[in-house]
Order: C-alpha cells, then structure tokens, then sequence
C-alpha cells in the first residue's frame, strides 16, 4: 500500500515537472451553451494550423496548449451546436470560456469539428454516446423518453427482454454495470417491473456507455460504465417543462436563483395510471422519482455542485375479510446525495471532491390479523435489504501539454451491508407475544487509487493506468492491482486499431431469483466465504471515418472472462436462511463471454442513426448446476441487429425508424414427463439448452414540435412493433381437457410462447415554458 | 373515462400465446418408482406397495404408463427380503403385510424390466415424533366469502440430536382412522413455513393452497415447538343457517426423510413454476428431485404420529 503511494506521488512530481515548457502557453476554461450557461460536455476545440485540439471533460473544462508566439484560429465545436471560430491572440493565456449555440438548421458537413475527435482518433474503445437529442426522437413506450432503451439498440447491449430497461453488456449481468449519476453509483436503475428506467431523460444532460477498454479511474464494477450527467441548471432564465403521458406524467423546474451565479433544477416523475387497481387484480402499484441539483459558481475557478435524486416503486396487495386482513408490500428504491467541487488549480490542473451516500433498499412487509370475538392475534414481519455506500473521491486531470494528460485519484467507500435484517413481531390473545430481531447488517471499507496517462502522438495513441484497490471486512482483507491499457495505433487520418485490456474487481454482489416479475434484488457483501468477482477483458478494434467524418464504423472483437460469479442454488431462497446466505448459494462460478460488434454511425446532418450488428457467445459454468456443464447465460444472443434512422424534415416534425433483430434467448425446456399421485412431473432437459424464436420488431415515431407564445410543445406519436410481430416473452407448456368424462382425459402437452407487446401506439404531449 | 383506461391496460398487459413448433430429442423412456414407506401398528396394518411405470416423451399424450411384469426386489437390512409382484387388480406392486419397516431400517428397491435401465434406491425410516398437545378452535376467521376457517394447534418436541424434516396434514377421518379419505387445503402464518421456498408468494396470483406442509426444523431443533394452521372445516346450510358440521379430523405429524422432504418441497415449487402468469412470467424451472438411480420417482418413508379429533356441530352467527 505504501510502495503504491509513493509510486503514485512520484508520478505526479514527475508529470508537473514535465509539463514545464516556456515556449508553450495554455489556454484554459469552459465551454457553455450561450443560451443557459450550461456546460457542453465532450465539446471539441481544434486549431487547424498546428493540428493541436482538446475536448471538455464532464465537468465542461478544457486546456489547450498553444505555441507562444502566434495568433491562432480556434475551432470550437459540438454536434448540434453552431461552429464557433475564435482568434487567439499571440501571448493570450489563462482562462477563456467559450459559448456556443443551438444550431437548429443542422448542417450536412461541420467544418472541422471531428478532427482531433473522432473514432479514429479518440483514446477510447468500446465507447457508445448518444447525443440527447436523438434519444428523445426515437419511438418510446406512452410517451416515457428512455435513455437505457436508446443504449439498447447498440452493439454488445441487451435487454434481458421484451420492453426491459436492463442493460446486459458483453454477457455480463446487471450488478455488473457501474451505473453513475453524477459520479455516483445507483443501484437500481429501473421502474414498473424493468420497463422503464430511472432516468428522467428531461433532467439528463449527457450519458456515455464504456464496454471495454476502462480506464483506470473507473471501477468497482466488471463488465461497463454508464456515466450519466444531470443538467446543471439554467443560469440565464427560467424554464419549466414537462409530459403528460399513460404510464408516467412528469415535471422540470430550472433557472437561476442568482442569475450566473447560482442556478437549480428539480424534476419529478410519478406513475399516472393505477394500472393493477384498473385490471381489479388486488394488487397496487406505484413509483415516483426526484432530481434535483444546484450549481454555484464560487469563483472563476470554483464550482460547487448539490445533487439529489431519490426514486421508489411499491407493490402492495391487502385484503381485508370479515374478521382478518392480510397486508402485504415490497418496496425498493434508491436514494443518493452529493456535494461537488470543481476547482482549477492552474491552467493546467484540475480538480474534483465528491463527497456522496447512495442507498439502496429492498424491503418485504408482510401484515396479518385477525379478530374475532374470542380470537384477536396479529402478525407482522419486515424483511430489509440493502446497502448503504458514503463515499470519498478526489480526481485531478493534470493537462501536461496538449498530447499528454495525467489523471490521477483516490476513492474510498464505507459500505454498510443489510443482507437480510428481519423483525417480526407476534401478538395476541391466542398465542404468546413475540418480538423477535435478526440483525444482518455489517460494514466493509473499500479503497482505491488510481493514475492513468493519456498520450497522444502523431501514430499512436494511448493511455496507460493501474487501479489498486482493497477492502477489508471483518476477517478478511483483499486486494487487487487493475492494470488497464488502451493502444491505438492511427494508420491513416481515418483508419485505426485499438488494443485493450482491463482487469476490472467488484466487491458487490447481486443475488436475484431467476424468473420474471416484481424484482428481487439482494446486494450481497464480499466477505471471508465469499470471494470478490473479477474480470478480464481484451479488445481489438478497427476503426474507420467516412466523409469527412460524417460517418463513423468500429469493428471490435472482445474476449473477457469472469470469476467468483455467486448464483441461488436451484431452489434456494433467502428467507429461510437468514443468518447463513453463503449456503444457498452457488460460488465461484465462471463466465466466459466473447464477440465481434460492428457499428457503423451516421452521426451529422439532417439524416443521424446507425446500423449496429454483433455476433457473440456467453456462457457460465457453475460445479452444482446443469451438472457442472457449461451452459448458455441466460440473455446470451448470438446474433444481434440494429437500425436506427432519425430523419429532420423541417424545423418542425421530425422521425425516427427503429428495426431490431436478435436470435432467441436461451430457455430450458421439458423434453419427459411422468405421473406420480395424480401429479404431472417434468423432466427438464440441460439448462438453457434451447432457444425461443428469433426476435424482431419495427418501431416508428413522429416528433412535433412547435414554438408558442408561452414556449414550446411537442406531440409525440410513437408506434411499437408496427408490423405487430408476436415476440417471445417466455414459453410454457399446456394441455386441454378433452371428453366429458368424470374423470377428466387430458391431451397431449403443447409448447406455447407468451408475447408482451402487439403493435402499441401512444400518443404524449410536451410543454416546455421558457421565460422571455 | 375507467373504460378508456382499461382499454389501454389491456393493450399493455394482455398478450397472446401461440403455440410453438419444436423438435426435441427422443430421451429413453425411464423408470418411474414411487413407494412410500410408513411403520404401521397392528391391528391396523397399513397397505404398502410400489408403483412402477415409464416416464414419457413431453409431446407424448399421458397414457397408462405402469409397468407391468416387472422384476422388484426388496431388501431391509442389507437381506433380501422379497420379489414383488405386480397385481392386476390394483394395478400396482403390493409388499406382504408382515412387512412393517421400522425406524432405522436401511430398505432398498431393485427394479429390472426389459427395454429398460435397471434401477435401485435406498432408504432408511426416520424415528417417529409425537404430537404431545393438540387444540383447536372452530371459528377462526371467515373469508370473503362468508366461509369460516378453523385454527388448529399442534405441538411437538424436536428431537434435539439429529436434522429433521416434518410434514404436517388434516384428513378427514375415514372407517379405519390411519387411513385418511381426502386432505383438507391448509395455510398458516408460520414463518417456520412461510419462509419455505416453496410456500406460495406473498403476494402470488396463484390461489392453490398446499395440502402438505413441509418444513426442516433449522429455527426449531431441540425445542417445543407449537405449530398454528388453518383449514376450511365441513360445512353446510339448513334453514337458512350457517353450520360447521360434526366431522372427525385426522391430524398428521410425519418426520420424513430428506429424500422425501426434497421431493416434495421441489415437486411442489415445479407444480407451482409451471402455473403460467402474466405477472410473474415463468420461473426459471426446476426438476423434481429423485432418488432413483437411473430413473425418476420417489423411494423413501416417513414415521408418522396422528392426533384424532371430533369437531361438534357448531352454528355460525349470521
């Protein structure tokens, strides 16, 4: 541990060192959008006559360095943004913030913008950014704007399911997915069953997904990194938007409180329809969510930022008869807090604190009574899971010059765990009173440092790092050095490939009950009996522009394996085994998980979309399950198909066409059946060792938006699978009964597939107020 | 406007089925065992017996699979004990009535039939645990329906030296009182129970109550344990009143093995995942544990204590 910080103070005295040079002059700041003073993130500076560019950080802050001596032309520059050119004058340094604004007639060609940012060019591999704008144009589910659903349609991204807003990335699962919002993890990332995600796409700025290729500053997690940044706040005026739709209907509030200075927003989202209540099933169900955030800016070189998000869905059943009722509820949410400080400490360090609590929980309340005139006893039982994680985290990005950018960090995590906490309390009449605790809770402290070093060269780009991490719990301590490596030889202006290798630890995980329906999510701790997972992986990649860079394409092959996966044991549950967890489940198992994926964008002009296509394999392998014999993971999909095609017409309608195409998911079928007792038993054959139709679907949307007196709205007409294609949700078998004898004669068993979704249209309705 | 809105759910909620075209490999048709074993006292010898069949293709119509003809041999103790026969009239293999396993015996089941693998199974008889206290109370609770629920009490000492695994039922009493006519639905509020994996959800659609409580004692070893569950007595209308009637009831207590315990817990869970729900979708299925080598089925005991009692006839308020 000592050896590593000493090495990694070395290399920070090393790099300042090195960054000396006093023919050299750097620029510094940020780049906002004109209209809200806003930060742009991944926006692109670029000065043509040296060949020398930059691009914001998520944060907005760039540094740019410039040869002393000459007057220099600037490029800057972000898709959907007007290009903005900027003389520099000969001597200027220090900080200078540039503003952009909208471009609302896209161009066909933006001059220079992906020069020094493009596929070719960029230190990163495994890399998917959708630009906001195309994910509010896409078709959605009634009206209800889905940011993970967009991600979907990528290479290597599954859904787990029709009309699921899970990611399942390179086969791995969803525990595996570090999911960040505003650099703070969530744990559960969906509402209404998995069918829509948590992120309020109204209060969302900008999200990125990394496959492959981690760099070292990232971690905690094994198979992706989907980094998901709220807006800031308008700073300039006031702005009150929303949506009402069938499933959801939604409200933001943003604008300054001290105009460029201090600025906030808040956006809430909340169930619309009691469906279950609507169907007189019993059972009632709601969900809600709230983001909020405030920005100031302390000083030119300070800002502090405030973020707040909380989210819960609820299933509830109670039925009440003439002497009992039964209630019964599962709840589960997150909620996360976080306080921020960007500082920039020179004009070529920058800086950023967090300090953050995210806490997941998962809670069963189970509720009887009874009372009768001689009888009166009541029960209750609450079983709560979850975690609580406060975390600690510095990040500097120390910009040596404009090839060379040092970043470098630390992390601390303090997790309290409640695997399994229960109370149950009995009382009454008829029985003895009972109250009776079981505490599962426990902490653990996982750490981590963290240096990388991004070069860029004229033929080869790289960035190199390590991650060291720990944790220790009662008993046990791990640790674990995550070497990651990005090389990317650029062959051409327009042609690279890229190599790389992470290995990637996660001291979480996640124990679900297999099946579909209401979620059931348990995080589980590291400990002595359980060992951490861990993952590598390798990329290679080939990478292409077309036209000027209007069209991007990546072929890349990925080869990553996973270690110490836990699974429940085939019939196991959790609440019979409160105080052993360890024993109901399958440890250390092993994923291995490969693929090729080709995506080819179209990513400026009036016409953007892409065709993504992935051919791949994953497997597991666990020594008590399927007979200690490999068998397909459960969302494995060997051959995957995407088109995305988002079309500007006018100003005012704009259209989006999606087609997906994906080879069945692995299912385990019956294949002898046998009588005993009256009772039809199954023999299943291997695990998942067949598979469901082939899916496919086709989906449309339409986009009006219009200026008003009062703002702007949008109608938003969607169809979901407009050839009405009856995909396969799950598959079941059944019989009838045939003759109409007193003993019933059965016919032989079908195999039947239940689908989810026929074509569905949805109609919703924006609105967006903005102060004149 | 409600219409509108359920329109709209059913739109969401309501899907389709098809049915698919598959072709699955042929699997050799196996034998299927299924013998329960339970100590009798005389003078009421209890009737044991195997029953052999064949287990089917899954696209194959159920159909009367019992082997017939097949060689069955029985061993206690390690010895030979004797061939098995098959007997037409009750279409399966009954054992002599002198044969009365006893707690601890080692049994085991040969079976050879032609066009088939050969089979065995092995197990041993569990010690019996006695119901030491019974109560019970007649109106418990009345459900939506009007229909009124008995509570019943029963306790019980865990032996303390050995894991045990029970099973709990309330039969109607028959002419001979070890011999049950038919088992009434039960529930109970138990988390000794309720927190079976096998135990329906919560808050699962699926309605069917099981007849059979299955439960290890983990939370219970070496303790008194008193056991609350509730069934739906006999009832019926007269004059417009509401009457439980006078009926016998059949307690049963059963320590039963693990293999039997494992057996039931997962044939329950598999009967229960097969239910097709909208909600729930399918569950991730599971196979029915066997104990059978080279075949399927069940070859194992229990040892079993039952309480009687006499419900009087009592009228329900309106």
């Amino acid at each position: 541990m000592r050896k590593g910080l000493l090495l990694f103070m070395q290399l920070f005295f090393l790099s300042v060192l090195f960054g000396q040079n006093k023919s050299i002059r750097t620029l510094h700041g940020f780049i906002y959008d004109v209209n809200t003073k806003e930060v742009l993130i991944g926006a692109n500076l670029y000065a043509p006559s040296i060949k020398r560019g930059a691009t914001t950080n998520e944060y907005g802050f760039y540094s740019l360095s410039l040869p002393m001596d000459d007057s220099i032309d600037v490029y800057i520059s972000i898709i959907g943004y007007k290009t903005d050119t900027n003389k520099i004058s000969k001597n200027h340094e220090g900080q200078m913030d540039f503003y952009l604004s909208l471009d609302n007639v896209l161009q066909e060609v933006v001059i220079s913008s992906s020069k020094d940012d493009n596929v070719v060019n960029r230190n990163e591999t495994g890399v998917v950014r959708i630009q906001m704008n195309d994910i509010k144009a896409l078709p959605n589910l009634f009206g209800e704007v889905d940011i993970i659903k967009a991600y979907q349609l990528t290479p290597g991204v599954q859904s787990g399911g029709e009309g699921k807003s899970n990611i399942y990335i390179r086969g791995g699962s969803p525990d595996q997915n570090l999911i960040l919002l505003d650099d703070v993890p969530l744990y559960n990332i969906t509402h209404f069953g998995g069918f829509i995600s948590v992120f309020n796409a109204d209060a969302i700025n900008d999200v990125k997904l990394i496959k492959g290729g981690f760099p070292a500053r990232y971690g905690g997690r094994l198979s992706s990194v989907l980094d998901v940044r709220m807006k800031e706040g308008n700073m300039q005026k006031w702005d009150v938007q929303g949506a009402v739709g069938l499933l959801s209907s939604k409200v933001s509030i943003e604008g300054p409180i001290l105009k460029d200075k201090l600025s906030f927003i808040i956006s809430a989202r909340k169930n619309t329809l009691p469906i279950f209540k609507i169907l007189q099933s019993g059972i009632g169900y709601s969900f809600y969510d709230i983001n909020a955030k405030f920005n100031y800016r302390l000083s030119l070189k300070d800002k502090l930022f405030l973020s707040f998000y909380t989210g819960d869905d609820v299933v509830s059943t109670r039925v009440k008869q003439a002497h009992t009722e039964n209630k019964n509820a599962v709840k589960w949410g997150n909620m996360l807090g976080s306080f921020r400080w960007n500082h920039i400490f020179n004009e070529k360090l920058f800086g950023n604190l967090t300090f953050s609590d995210t806490y997941y929980r998962f809670k069963t309340i189970y509720n009887y009574s009874i009372t009768s005139d001689s009888t009166s006893k009541k029960i209750s039982n609450t079983i709560n899971s979850g975690i609580n994680d406060l975390s600690c985290k510095m990040d500097f990005s120390y910009i040596i010059n404009s090839k060379t950018n040092l970043k470098y960090g630390l992390n601390s995590i303090y997790h309290q765990f409640i695997p399994n906490d229960q109370h149950y309390v009995q009382s009454g009449n008829t029985s003895e009173t009972v109250n009776k605790k079981y505490s599962s809770a426990f902490n653990a402290l996982e750490n981590a440092v963290y240096v990388e070093n991004e070069l860029k060269l004229k033929i080869i780009n790289s960035n190199i790092g390590a991650r060291f991490s720990s944790y220790h719990v009662k008993g046990k301590d791990y640790y674990s050095l995550e070497p990651r490596a990005l090389l990317n030889f650029i062959l051409r202006k327009d042609l690279s490939i890229k190599y790389s290798f992470a290995k990637t630890r996660q001291y979480i995980h996640l124990l679900t009950y297999s099946g579909t329906g209401v979620p059931s999510d348990y995080w589980m701790p590291t400990n002595e009996n359980v060992k951490p997972e861990s993952a590598f992986q390798h990329t290679l990649s080939l990478n292409k522009t077309f036209k000027n860079g209007i069209f991007e394409v990546s072929l890349e092959g990925y080869y990553k394996t996973i270690y110490n996966l836990i699974t429940f044991k085939p019939g196991e549950s959790l609440l019979s085994n409160l105080d052993s967890w360890e024993n109901v489940v399958e440890k250390n198992g092993k994923g291995t998980n490969y693929g090729m994926e080709l995506f080819l964008q179209k990513i400026q002009g009036s016409t953007t979309g892409w065709i993504g296509a992935t051919v791949s394999k994953a497997e597991r392998i666990f020594e008590n399950i399927n007979n200690g014999e490999a068998f397909p993971f459960k969302y494995d999909r060997p051959v995957d198909l995407s088109f995305v095609l988002n079309h500007r017409f006018k100003k005012n309608i704009t259209l989006s066409v999606t087609w997906t195409y994906g080879t069945g998911y692995p299912v385990t079928l019956a294949t002898e059946h046998y009588t005993i007792n009256g009772e039809e038993i199954f023999v299943y054959d291997k695990m998942n060792s067949y598979r469901m139709r082939d899916y496919h679907r086709l989906d449309f949307s339409a986009n009006f938006p219009k200026k008003t007196k009062w703002g702007e709205r949008t109608w938003s007409v969607s169809i979901l699978n407009v050839y009405n294609r009856k995909n396969s949700y799950y598959y079941y078998y059944e019989r009838e009964i045939i003759g109409n004898n007193w003993v019933p004669v059965y016919s032989q068993w079908k195999l039947y597939q239940r689908s989810l979704f026929g074509i569905l249209p949805s109609l919703s309705y924006n609105f967006k107020f903005l102060q004149k | 406007m409600n219409k509108f809105y359920y329109l709209l759910c059913v739109l969401f909620l309501i899907s389709c089925s098809k049915e698919i075209e598959i072709t699955l490999p042929e699997k050799p048709h196996k034998i299927v065992v299924n013998s329960t074993l339970v100590p009798f006292t005389l003078p009421y010898p209890k009737a044991l017996y195997l029953d052999i069949q064949s287990s089917n293709p899954i696209f194959e119509a159920t159909k009367n699979s019992t082997l017939a003809n097949a060689v069955v041999l029985l061993y206690s103790k390690g010895s030979f004990f004797d061939t098995i026969h098959y007997v037409d009239s009750v279409k399966c293999y009954p054992i002599k009535q002198s044969f009365n396993p006893i707690a601890g015996d080692a049994l085991e089941v040969r079976v050879v039939k032609e066009g088939f693998e050969n089979v065995s199974a092995i197990t041993t008889i569990p010690s019996k645990v006695m119901i030491t206290d019974t109560a019970i109370t007649p109106i418990a609770y009345f459900d939506e329906d009007g229909g009124v629920f008995s509570e019943i009490k029963i306790t019980f000492a865990d032996p303390g030296s050995e894991v045990n695994f029970y099973e709990v039922a309330v039969s109607m009493s028959g002419y001979n009182m070890d011999d049950p006519l038919s088992y009434y639905d039960l529930t109970t509020n138990d988390e000794m129970i309720t927190s079976e994996s096998y135990y329906p959800s919560l808050i699962s659609f699926k309605n069917d109550k099981p007849r059979f409580l299955l439960f290890k004692d983990k939370s219970i070893n070496g303790q008194v344990h008193t056991l609350t569950i509730f069934y739906s007595p006999n009832q019926g209308y007269s004059g417009g009143v509401h009457y439980i009637l006078d009926h016998y009831i059949s307690i049963h207590l059963r320590n039963v093995t693990e293999e039997y315990y494992t057996f039931k817990t997962t044939m329950i869970e598999q009967m229960y995942g097969k239910t097709e729900d909208i909600l729930y979708g399918a569950a991730e299925p599971i196979n029915v544990f066997s104990n059978i080598k080279n075949g399927y089925g069940i070859f194992a005991g229990f040892n079993n204590d039952i309480s009687y009692m006499h419900i009087n006839e009592v009228q329900l308020p309106k």
